[in-house]
């Protein structure tokens, strides 16, 4: 009997403390994706018209959901990438046995704790195309002014610069931990067979932090793509000419420039389909060739 | 092997430079004259160090109406998550019940939804509700996450013993007691990183306070960005105070815990 009310003391402890995380998740992660495809259904937001597909007609047409889709791949995809080799880089160099190891990590890694809104700011007084501290740097090299921000081809490329100068510490750490893993024997047994350093990094190193490698690309990706609405709101409004239009802030000026919550809660719904797609290939190409 | 030690030390030390620069060169930028800061070439060094720029700040920028709000909206959250992210994840951790799969890909999959493609469903729903515009209506959204739960998850599992939990069970002590007093505090590692990030992250967010708060409300980053914008010539110089001031408490934070995130053995991002 007693044993009984034990697990039934159990029991309602469990699921008094999950309920107040199943009831923020349900309400305000779950059910927006309901409701907000609900909404992403009307004409407007007092859902008074049902207006069926039109939105997500109107997106598939327009040009500038294409724009803003392309400048968001290419964006994310640039500073993942340099992020990662960057970050691989600097984890194997900061893994060895130096002074000062800790001060590196720290150092390398504290843009990551800074708001993105500052480092907008800060990086576009930078980068300022008359004034700015880089371009007048680039003179003693004999390059000329660079206009970072103002031209169309190049903004989305300074975009990419600041992005990996926020994150590229941060996967740094996270490869660390991976590379921490790797028992040293295999090193070891290495040098004995005579490998040297590059055989080691991609015989050893690369093959055995693929998981990690994974897990920081995906991490990488998802933090930039969070962190850069900050930026594009605060340094180039998606300019020049929608060169710097990445997805959330499409997202957000469609709810609040142009005033129309339904289209926004459609472009919401596909963006989110769109990352769950891709989740879900790119968990299934890891999973194949691991 | 000398050499490798060199070149490793010198690659370093660039890129060191590279991302540490900008935080001094804007420290210095806070401190320069309206002047200094529109001429060129740019000053690097201030010649007069003009703290005043902080104190127009505040007269201009009502920041510490703004500084407040921040404390509360990441303050409270962080307390929040510390407390019932670390009772899920204690449950998910040592119990077992049904429905238990469920629920865990539950809590794992709501880290798919990155929160940028949430917000205007979000933002509809708590407009609707009435909420807009209030402390209440900023914070609820995010009072519990699964990232937190699953950190505090993957900690206790393997850093508290069972035998812990069955003694005091086998002493009468309630279910809450037991976490209160033993899970809890040898969970500390885990708290501590669970309450630096979400601290840093809600003090730093930007797009869900801006899109919910009204002008009294606003937030520290929300605030800023909209003070740069409301002038047709930027003051660089107090914009720049601005940015110090925003970052000075996450980076403070930062080095005083930096023990927990960076070292060999606390590691946090081992999770």
């Amino acid at each position: 009997m007693k044993k009984y009310k034990h697990k039934q003391t159990k029991l309602i402890f469990t699921y008094t403390a999950l309920i107040p995380c199943l009831v923020v998740m349900g309400v305000f992660i779950y059910f927006p994706l309901i409701y907000g495809f609900r909404v992403s259904l009307a004409k407007d937001w007092s859902l008074n018209q049902f207006v069926g597909f039109s939105h997500y007609i109107k997106l598939v047409r327009s040009s500038e959901f294409w724009n803003s889709l392309k400048v968001t791949l290419v964006f994310c995809s640039a500073y993942t990438l340099i992020i990662n080799t960057l970050g691989l880089f600097l984890a194997i160099l900061v893994n060895k046995k130096i002074k000062f190891r800790n001060f590196f990590r720290a150092a390398l890694f504290s843009p990551y704790m800074i708001s993105m809104v500052a480092v907008g700011l800060i990086w576009q007084y930078m980068l300022n195309e008359k004034n700015g501290l880089i371009n007048y740097l680039l003179k003693f090299v004999r390059v000329p002014a660079i206009p970072w921000l103002a031209d169309s081809h190049i903004a989305l490329f300074s975009l990419v610069l600041i992005q990996s100068w926020t994150l590229t510490g941060y996967i740094m750490l996270l490869l660390l931990a991976g590379l921490q893993g790797i028992s040293k024997s295999y090193y070891e047994s290495a040098e004995i067979d005579g490998a040297g350093a590059s055989a080691k990094l991609l015989y050893i190193s690369i093959p055995l932090l693929r998981p990690t490698l994974f897990l920081s690309s995906l991490t990488g990706f998802i933090q930039g793509f969070v962190l850069s609405f900050a930026l594009v709101k605060v340094v180039t409004l998606g300019g020049p000419m929608h060169s710097t239009d990445i997805f959330s802030y499409f997202i957000y000026r469609t709810a609040f420039d142009y005033f129309d919550l339904p289209l926004a809660n459609a472009l919401s719904i596909l963006g989110l389909s769109f990352l769950a797609i891709l989740g879900i290939i790119l968990f299934k190409l890891q999973e194949r060739s691991a | 092997m000398k050499h490798e030690k060199i070149s490793s030390y010198v690659v370093l030390i660039v890129f060191a430079v590279i991302i540490i620069f900008p935080l001094f060169y804007i420290i210095s930028v806070s401190l320069q004259s309206f002047n200094e800061v529109s001429k060129y070439p740019p000053t690097i060094i201030p010649q007069v160090l003009k703290f005043t720029n902080y104190i127009t700040l505040f007269k201009m920028g009502h920041f510490a109406r703004f500084f407040l709000n921040s404390l509360i909206f990441a303050g409270s959250l962080t307390i929040s998550h510390m407390f019932l992210s670390s009772l899920a994840g204690y449950v998910l951790a040592k119990f077992e019940f049904p429905f238990k799969r469920t629920i865990t890909l539950l809590v794992l999959t709501s880290m798919m939804f990155p929160v940028n493609m949430r917000v205007i469903p979000v933002y509809t729903l708590i407009v609707k509700l009435g909420l807009a515009g209030t402390y209440t209506g900023l914070i609820i959204p995010f009072l519990t996450g699964g990232f937190t739960i699953f950190i505090m998850r993957q900690y206790i599992v393997s850093a508290i013993p069972d035998a812990f939990i069955d003694a005091a069970r086998l002493d009468g002590a309630s279910e809450f007691k037991i976490f209160w007093t033993i899970v809890l505090p040898l969970a500390k590692p885990a708290l501590a990183v669970v309450a630096i990030f979400q601290f840093v992250l809600r003090w730093n967010m930007f797009l869900w306070p801006l899109i919910i708060t009204t002008s009294k409300l606003q937030t520290l980053p929300v605030a800023l960005a909209g003070l740069k914008e409301s002038e047709r010539f930027v003051q660089w110089n107090i914009i720049g105070a601005g940015c110090v001031f925003l970052i000075v408490p996450t980076l403070t934070l930062f080095l005083i815990f930096q023990r927990f995130i960076i070292s060999e053995t606390g590691g946090g991002l081992k999770f």
